[in-house]
C-alpha cells in the first residue's frame, strides 16, 4: 500500500492549473500525527469534491478554496479509501482500523501511512478537525 | 441502424473519455460582432428562447456528464450572463465539482452574479475584449456602452480568486485597437497578463448570422498581425536580441496529414473533438465541438452516456480536396473538418482563406519547399 502515491496535478488530461504542482513534501515531525490527536475526529473539507475521472479519484477545490490551489490532486486507491471514510467524523484511531481491515495490512505500517496522509491532508485545508 | 458497422467502428477506437465539456447555455448575446461565430439573427430570438434548454435541463446534463467523467467543464454561449436563470444554472452545475471555466464579454456582470460567483468563484474565466474604446465597441458590437460595461465587468471579476484571461478576435474595425486592448489590460489589471487572439476568423456556424468574410482580415494582414504579435511575445520570454530569422516551423501530427507517421493517433475528426471532448449547443444537442453541428445526438431524447457512446457512428467524413491531399502545406495548415464546413460548407471541401494564410506562413518562413 502507498498512501504517499497521493500527489498534485498528475496529467488527467491536458490540464491547466494556476499553480504549477502541489508541495506534498511535508516534514515529517518526530511525533506521530496519531499520538497528538489520538481524541479529535477528523472530517473530509466540504472545499474539494471527490470524482471519479477515467478510473482515477481526483479532488476538486471548490469555493474560496481556490484562493490558495487551484488545481486538482489525484488520489491514489487507498488514499480515495480514506476519503471516503472522511465524509463522516472519524478518530484516527478508527481510520487506522478501517486500513488494517481493509487492506490486511499490519498495525504498525497503517498507522505510519495514515500519519503521512493525514499530515499532508491538514497541510492543504483537506480535512476538517472537529 | 446498422450494428455491425457501428460495432465495427468503436472497435478501432481506443477508449473515449468525455472527460472536457462544454455547455452552451445561449447562441443569444446583448453585443452583435461581425464575426460572431454563434450569435443568431435577433429575429430568431423568441424560437431560440423557447427551444434553449432549461436551468433544470442543464443542471440534470451536468450530473449525467459528471457521472460520465467528465472534469473540466466551460460555460459558454453567446453570452451565458443573458440568462436570466444563468445564477440558478451555474450554482447547480458548481456544485457537481467540476474544474469550471467560465467565457463571457465581461458586460453583464451584475451584484447578483458577483453574489453567486463570490460564492463559487470559477477556476478560470475567459475575457474576451473587443476594443479598447467605446468608438471601437460599437464599430465592431453595435454598442458603444459595452466598452465602460466591459471595464466595469473585469474590474468586478478580478476580484474573485479565479485565474483570469483575456481573449480577443480582430477584425478590420479593431484593427488598430489590438495594442491599445493589451495597453488597457497590462495598465488596468495586471501587467503581466497576456491577450489570446483569435488565429484565424473563419465564417460563421450552425445557423449563426454573422458575415465574417466581410469583416475580417486579409489573409496578408493576419498573419502579419499574428507574426508581429508572436515575435514579440518570443521576445519578452527570451530577450530583445532574439533573432526572428531563426524562428522555425512546428509541424503538427493530426489525422488528416499523419500519412507516414509511425503511430498515428485514432481519432474521429483529427482532433480530441469527439475522442475526449464535446460540446452540449444551447437546444440539447451533443457535438464533437462547438464549431461543428453535422454530427450529433439528441440528449433530450436519450442519456448522455448514451449518445456519448453512440456519437461515433453519426460521423461520415468525404473525402479532401484533392488540392489540399497534395498540398505541400498541408503539415502547418491550420484548417479541420469544422472550419472546412464553415467555410466552404463542404467538410472536405478546399478553405480558400486558410490556403491563403498557409501559403503567406511559408513565404514569411521561407518553408516553401517542404
Amino acid at each position: 500500500m502507498q498512501l504517499s502515491g497521493f500527489s498534485g496535478n498528475h496529467k488527467i488530461t491536458d490540464g491547466w492549473c494556476k499553480e504549477e504542482g502541489m508541495d506534498v513534501s511535508v516534514e515529517r515531525k518526530k511525533d506521530t500525527v496519531r499520538e497528538q490527536t489520538a481524541e479529535k475526529k477528523y472530517r473530509a473539507s466540504e472545499n474539494y469534491v471527490y470524482r471519479r475521472i477515467a478510473g482515477s479519484g481526483v479532488l476538486v477545490p471548490v469555493g474560496n478554496q481556490i484562493a490558495d490551489f487551484n488545481g486538482y490532486v489525484e488520489l491514489n486507491e487507498s488514499a480515495g479509501f480514506l476519503w471516503q471514510k472522511l465524509q463522516n467524523p472519524a478518530t484516527v484511531e478508527e481510520l487506522v482500523q478501517a486500513l488494517v481491515k481493509e487492506y490486511g495490512i499490519p498495525q504498525q505500517q497503517a498507522a505510519e501511512d495514515f500519519d503521512e496522509f493525514l499530515q499532508m491532508m491538514q497541510a492543504h485545508k483537506m480535512v476538517e478537525v472537529q | 441502424m446498422d450494428c455491425g458497422r457501428i460495432d465495427q467502428k468503436l472497435h478501432g477506437l481506443p477508449p473515449r473519455y468525455p472527460m472536457d465539456g462544454t455547455f452552451e447555455l445561449t447562441v443569444r448575446c446583448n453585443l452583435h460582432c461581425r464575426m460572431c461565430l454563434f450569435r443568431h439573427d435577433d429575429s430568431e430570438n423568441m424560437e431560440i428562447c423557447a427551444r434553449e434548454l432549461s436551468a433544470d435541463e442543464w443542471i440534470d446534463l451536468g450530473r449525467q456528464a459528471a457521472e460520465a467523467g467528465t472534469f473540466s467543464l466551460l460555460l459558454t454561449g453567446g453570452e451565458p450572463m443573458l440568462r436570466k436563470d444563468f445564477c440558478e444554472i451555474y450554482e447547480g452545475i458548481y456544485r457537481l465539482g467540476f474544474q469550471l471555466t467560465l467565457y463571457t464579454n465581461a458586460t453583464l456582470v451584475t451584484d447578483k452574479v458577483m453574489n453567486t460567483l463570490r460564492r463559487y468563484p470559477p477556476h478560470r474565466i475567459g475575457i474576451t475584449i473587443y476594443g479598447a474604446s467605446a468608438d471601437t465597441y460599437e464599430k465592431v458590437c453595435g454598442n458603444p456602452a459595452g466598452f465602460e460595461q466591459m471595464v466595469e465587468g473585469v474590474d468586478r471579476l478580478k476580484t474573485l480568486p479565479s485565474v483570469i484571461d483575456f481573449r480577443t478576435t480582430i477584425i478590420r474595425d479593431n484593427y488598430e485597437d489590438v495594442d491599445k486592448i493589451e495597453q488597457l489590460i497590462h495598465d488596468r489589471w495586471d501587467e503581466k497578463q497576456t491577450l489570446t487572439q483569435t488565429r484565424i476568423v473563419t465564417k460563421a456556424v450552425r445557423g449563426a448570422c454573422a458575415d465574417a468574410a466581410g469583416c475580417r482580415l486579409s489573409p496578408e494582414e493576419n498573419v502579419r498581425l499574428a507574426y508581429r504579435r508572436g515575435i514579440r511575445l518570443i521576445k519578452e520570454y527570451v530577450g530583445s536580441e532574439y533573432d526572428e530569422k531563426n524562428l522555425g516551423l512546428e509541424y503538427q501530427n493530426s489525422a488528416e496529414n499523419s500519412e507516414g507517421s509511425d503511430s498515428p493517433r485514432p481519432t474521429l475528426l483529427g482532433c480530441d473533438a469527439g475522442m475526449s471532448s464535446y460540446t452540449i449547443s444551447w437546444d440539447g444537442k451533443l457535438l464533437a465541438c462547438q464549431m461543428l453541428g453535422v454530427f450529433q445526438k439528441d440528449v433530450r431524447e436519450q442519456p448522455f452516456q448514451k449518445a456519448w457512446e453512440e456519437f461515433p457512428a453519426t460521423v461520415k467524413l468525404p473525402a479532401l480536396h484533392s488540392d489540399c491531399r497534395n498540398c505541400s502545406g498541408r503539415e502547418i495548415c491550420s484548417c479541420c473538418y469544422a472550419s472546412r464546413f464553415a467555410e466552404t460548407g463542404d467538410l472536405g471541401g478546399k478553405p480558400e482563406y486558410v490556403c491563403s494564410d498557409t501559403r503567406i506562413i511559408q513565404k514569411l518562413l521561407g518553408n516553401e519547399e517542404r
